[in-house]
This record gives structure tokens, sequence and C-alpha cells, in this order.
């Protein structure tokens, strides 16, 4: 089935129809801190937070989030003399602790307060921490024996990797914004490295390993003024507790250092393991052996995340739900990029917190049970849809060619002869709002791309006669050479309105090395040509050698009005996000686009007449 | 949020109370709040980066400041009258100014926010 939600549906509100069951309109709430000990005697500093009622008999179900962002933070003068916690986590803690719920924040280990180190995020060992933290929770006075996970991006992740253990206390996890192929989705999109959100990954994790605010400073300017670190767990024996935990994060090693010159999928860690490991795709068997239920969501535009939530639809059998919208990283902004002015975000944060908690009620009562279900947000259309299938019913491929004249048509190339020439401009950049740089929870703003496209070389099509749908990921077939021995080639799909004004949908950008499609059976099963990235499979980049390389754009879900033409914009180099390739030198690329080699893309659009 | 900044802004005009004692350039803060209940109430230091950030006091400045953690009482000495004044009109509206501050970049307008001078 596909189905339009109603004008003032939602995903969020269709979840959560039933009144939840609420404590108390207002209460205390007991938070204290602790060490817990792990298997090898590594101290983990949790934060535990619960209702306070007058029945203390009454047991809790728990939500559990393990962060390496810090899982508490010790608030500057004047907070600290009136409240515990930064607003946000009141927010988050009160609302779950209102309706019934224990919460328990963990510093992963060589993070935050907690002892140990890390040579890279999601260790085995920090992995297997989540286990013992499982089982902790329940041995806990006031645990009822249920657990729930949720979180976006990192922690998001960790929940992830909770499922992986069968532990039958975890009932549900959702999973917001975060990996599913580390590769791919945050390492070398494409196959290539995403140097600057890298490096400012691994600098931000490491100033806050050492205990120092700074890196909200420019991210997130309202936590900075707040705080000024992580919460200490406060020992009357030994107040030296949290510089001795600090002391040992000095051993962690970071990913800009690890995997800078990553260049293939079986490149190897310190530990002898691939990336693949650190990849939750990779436990497949395990996570769906737990048969937890699970929601994920996350937004098209944010880096490769939107896919994420497809290729969990597409291959995990566990009971689940997807979100699709249009915001940036983490939820936090509005990020539409057809509706820039937009300032207010939708759902609110207190509208995710409840959609949440029905689905961890949901999941543990038999009555309603979950369905396999994906809601998506098609942007222009401004409306709400959900399918039981991906693609959705009525998907069909509209292919169309690179033409003389920078077209974009609809019918294939005649003539033997036609190719384009773009010299690569290294300076060519999306800026640092664009669908990566939001990671850092940064808003997405690709503005009016008209300038922009002046420095790249595009096609456009004629004005659309009638409404079209495009939901799914385009998929581009170039024919093109290079005077180098290597390269990148990005493309943008965008939007013209009659007015002249480029309106970014969506992109994708791929290494030529990586160009084999690869006959082995894919990793997991994925709406796009499956390269494998390794080693054995890279292909010699001939100076001048014509290549066919296809690849798959973002998916995306937009309505191309009456009117407005699209335009393929290609590039060779996003300036201040990605790592150059070729190093040095000033390539020069030809497009070919003729009946011998043409050039297209292929859009996934959605056909009115099949769904009628 | 805007909930939680207006019900900071009067926890703090409440339970953080200022005094001006003109004649030996000195500002005391008695801090009445019965949630805050570490031993240390603060050091100099964080008092000093608090006047920095909110009240955009320079880090010269130069200032004595002292903590009595029995008692909640925090002492903040100018060395003559023209800083004492200066220190004066940033206590007046501090905590006005801080959660103005803290409103101003939640909604995304970081002008004062962008002149604060103070690193970690």
């Amino acid at each position: 089935m596909n189905e339009k939600l109603d004008d003032e549906s939602n995903p969020f509100s269709e979840l959560a129809k039933q009144p939840l069951t609420k404590l108390k309109d207002s209460y205390e709430r007991i938070i204290y801190d602790e060490y817990v000990t792990m298997r090898d005697g590594v101290k983990l500093a949790v934060t535990v937070s619960l209702p306070k009622l007058d029945d203390t008999q009454i047991k809790f179900p728990t939500f559990l989030s393990q962060t390496r962002y810090w899982r508490a933070m010790k608030l500057r003068v004047p907070f600290r003399w009136l409240i515990n916690e930064l607003p946000l986590a009141t927010v988050v803690n009160v609302l779950y602790n209102s309706h019934g719920y224990a919460t328990v924040s963990v510093d992963v280990r060589g993070t935050g307060a907690s002892f140990g180190s890390r040579n890279f995020p999601f260790t085995k060992e920090e992995v297997q921490d989540g286990n013992e933290l499982l089982n902790w929770i329940v041995a806990q006075p006031w645990s009822n024996g249920m657990v729930f996970s949720s979180g976006g991006s990192y922690l998001g992740t960790a929940a992830e990797y909770l499922a992986t253990h069968n532990n039958p206390s975890l009932k549900a996890i959702v999973l917001g914004h975060c990996s599913w192929d580390a590769f791919l989705d945050g390492a070398a999109p494409g196959g290539c490295y995403n140097h600057t959100f890298m490096q400012m990954w691994s600098l931000s994790g490491k100033l806050q390993d050492q205990n120092n605010p700074k890196m909200f400073k420019q991210n997130i300017p309202s936590f900075w003024l707040m705080m000024e670190g992580v919460k200490p767990v406060i020992s009357e024996s030994n107040p030296n507790l949290l510089q001795e935990a600090i002391d040992q994060h000095i051993n962690n090693q970071y990913v800009y250092e690890l995997t800078k010159d990553l260049n293939f999928r079986d490149d190897k860690l310190p530990d002898g393991n691939q990336v693949d490991y650190i990849s939750t795709f990779y436990h497949k068997k395990e996570i769906e052996a737990s048969k937890v239920p699970i929601l994920s969501w996350s937004s098209w535009l944010d880096s490769g995340y939107g896919d994420v939530v497809i290729n969990r639809f597409l291959n995990l059998n566990n009971p689940q739900i997807g979100i699709l919208g249009d915001w940036n990283h983490g939820a936090a902004l509005p990020s539409n990029q057809f509706f820039p002015e937009r300032n207010e975000i939708q759902p609110t944060l207190d509208q995710l917190l409840k959609t949440w908690i029905h689905f961890f009620e949901r999941s543990i009562n038999n009555s309603q049970p979950i369905k396999k279900m994906l809601y998506y947000y098609t942007m222009v259309e401004e409306k709400w849809k959900k399918t039981d299938t991906w693609p959705p019913r009525g998907h069909q491929y509209s292919r169309w060619y690179f033409s003389d004249n920078n077209m974009l048509v609809d019918i294939p190339p005649k003539e033997d002869a036609g190719s384009d020439l773009y010299k690569v401009d290294f300076f060519a950049s999306t800026g640092k709002n664009n669908r990566w740089w939001t990671l850092m929870g940064f808003k997405i703003i690709y503005g009016n791309r008209a300038e922009r496209d002046l420095k790249l070389w595009t096609y456009t099509s004629e004005p659309f006669e009638q409404d079209v749908e495009i939901t799914g990921n385009p998929i581009i077939s170039m024919n093109l050479s290079t005077t180098h021995q290597d390269g990148v080639i990005y493309t943008y799909l965008e939007d013209i309105n009659p007015e002249g004004v480029v309106t970014y949908i969506t992109d994708s950008h791929f290494r030529f090395i990586h160009r084999k499609i690869s006959e082995e059976p894919p990793l997991y099963k994925t709406m796009v040509p499956y390269h494998s990235y390794k080693k054995k499979d890279a292909l010699e980049v001939v100076p001048n050698k014509v290549m066919e390389i296809k690849y798959g754009l973002y998916s995306t879900s937009v309505v191309i009005k009456k009117g407005h033409r699209i335009r393929i914009a290609i590039a060779g180099h996003d300036r201040e996000t990605f790592k150059k390739y070729p190093s040095t030198g000033k390539p020069i690329l030809t497009i070919y686009r003729n009946s011998t080699n043409p050039s297209y893309i292929d859009i996934p659009i959605i056909s009115k007449k099949d769904l009628n | 949020m805007e909930a939680i900044y207006s019900i900071l802004r009067a926890e703090l005009i409440e339970n953080i109370k200022i005094e001006f004692d003109d004649r030996n350039y000195t500002v005391y803060l008695w801090v009445k709040s019965k949630q805050f209940t570490d031993e240390i109430i603060a050091t100099p230091h964080d008092v000093k980066v608090m006047l920095i950030i909110f009240g955009g006091l320079s880090e010269k400045t130069a200032l004595t400041i002292e903590v009595n953690s029995d008692s909640k009482i925090i002492k903040i000495i100018s060395e003559n009258k023209n800083e004492y004044a200066l220190l004066k009109s940033i206590m007046e509206n501090i905590w006005d100014d801080t959660i103005d501050l803290l409103e101003q970049v939640n909604s995304g307008i970081l002008t004062k926010y962008q002149k604060i001078k103070y690193e970690d």
C-alpha cells in the first residue's frame, strides 16, 4: 500500500494517537551518579533519574542511552546553583520520568567521566559493555526488567548494537540519524574520504575526552553558555576521580588519524578488523535474532543517513517502523530547501519523545503488533505518506539523457559524436551548510544554486508539463574520461523554478577507481548499483580512456511542479568537505553524450497511472 | 525551552541575592537555593567566568573573589571606584542579561554571543 496521510497528520500524530499514562503532572525526581564496574575493571560513569513516588515498591521500565558526548554536564555558575542538568536533558528526563520510565545515561568507556580508553568507536569492549549495562539495570531494585534504548547519531548506533546481544531485557530500540555502513555513510561516501567531518569529529571528541567544552562554543552555543564540562561522579573518599578518568583518555585514538589515508572498504583498523566490523549491517544476523522492534528515523537531507532508514527497511526482518523527514541531523532545525524561511521544526522534541514512548509501549503490548511501515515526507507537495514496501508502489524510472547545448532530454542521442569538456574547478563548493556538515549539528542551507552552478557543468530540462513526484534514489550513468589517473564526479539534482531559482534536491559523488559493478552478492540489499569498494576490485584510471561510471544519488522525495525544470550539475570537487582527487593537477573531464557512449540519469518517479 | 528560560530567570532572581556595599567597592552574592548541595559552592575562577561570559567583564579586570561555601556567600571586591562602578552596573542586570543571552542564542541570534571574550 501507498497512502497519503491526512493534511493534519504526520507519523508522530498517527503513531501516538492514544493518550499516554502519566504518573503526575508535577513531582520530584531522584537523580544520582555512580560508577558501574565492567568485567575488566573499567568503571563507567552512569547517571540515573527516577520518578520519586510515595509508593517505593513501584518498579520502572528503563530508558538507556550510551553516549560519547558526555552523559550529563557540569553546569557553569550560576546555573548549577539551581538545576542539575541542562534544560534539554531536563526536558527528556522529565518527560520519560513523568510517564513512569527510569532513565540511565552512560559515558561509554574512554569518554566523559568514565575510565578506560578506546582505539576507535564501537570497539568489541564498548559493545560488550552495553550488554553488561542491560544486566546491571535489570538487577537494580527500581527496575521492572524491561529496557528500551533510543538516541540520535552515536547514541542511535549504540542502541542498535544493544540488539546484537539477544539480551531478553531489551524490548525495543529507536535509532535516529545514525549509521548502518560506517564506510559509506560516514568515512568515505562514494569512496571519497569525508575529510572535514572526520577531522572535526575527531577534534571535538578529543576535546570532550579531555573535558574541554570548547567544541560547543561554535557548534552549539546554548550548550557552551551553560556548561563547563562533564558531570563528575562525586566520591567523598577520592576527590580526584574525574581527573584520574580523564588521564586514562590520553591513550585514546581518533578516527581522523586512523583513517585519513583510507581508500578501500577492506583497509584495516588498528586491531586488524575492517571498518565493516564497526558497521551495524555487519551484525544483521544477531540483530534479527533478537527480534527487537526497531523504529528507525532520519531525514532525506542528512548525510547518507536517509538511505540508512531505507537500508534497514530493506534488510532487517525485525518488526520495524521507518520515518524519513525534511530536517537536519538530529531534527533540531528545519532543512526543507524549498522553504528556507521556515524556522520552526516539526516534529517538536515533545512529539518525538511521546512517539518513542508509544513505540516502546506497543513493543511490549501484543494487542497492537508493530507492522513494517515506512513513513516519508514528500517535499514541495508537503505531505506525509506511508508504504509497507520499498520502493513504493508506482515506482519506475524515467531516463533523461545529457544532450547538446547543456540540455537534458528524454530521447536517446542519435549522433555518433557528442561530448563536453569540463575543466575541474577545485574551488567548487557546496559551502559549510551541506548534508555532511550537518553531522556537526548545522542547519542545511544550499540556497539558490544559480551562482554556484556557474563553476559546474550543467544539463537542464525543458519545463515540466505536469507535476511529477520523484521518490527514491536517482541513478546516474556516465561515460567519461579524465586527463589524470584519479578523480571524482559529483552530481547534483536540482529544481529550477520559472523565476530561475535553483534549488538543491539531492546529490552524490563517486571516485573513479571504484567504478566496477561487483558481481559478488552485495553486503546488503540496496537500491543503487553495487560497488564493493574493495582493493581487489579497484580499476585503473587510464588518462583519456572512456570509463562507464554508474552510481546512485541519495534518496529523496519531492514533487517537480508544472513549469519547473530539473537540472543535473556536475563537479569534480567539493572543496570544504571532501578530500581532493587527484591531489595535484588540473584535470579536464570529457563527458560523452552520443549514441555509442551516452550519459543519462534514471529518475525514480511515482506513476499516478500505476497507483490508480 | 522558552518556558524553562522563564522559570530559570525567576529562579535566579529569587535564589541568588545580590547586595552592594558601595563604601567598600564590594558586591555580595548570596546563594539561597536549597537544591544546591555541593560542598564547594564555586571557585573564584567559576565566578569570574560567569562575569566575563554573562556580564561582559574584561578578563584583565582585577577583582578579589572570596567564596565561603559554609555561608554560601561570595564577596566580589573591586580595586577602585571606577572598576566598582563597572562591576555594579554588570551585577544590577546580570540575571536578566544571562537569560536574554540564552534566549537570543537559542533563537539563532549570535551578535552578543560572538562578542564574548573567553576561551576554555
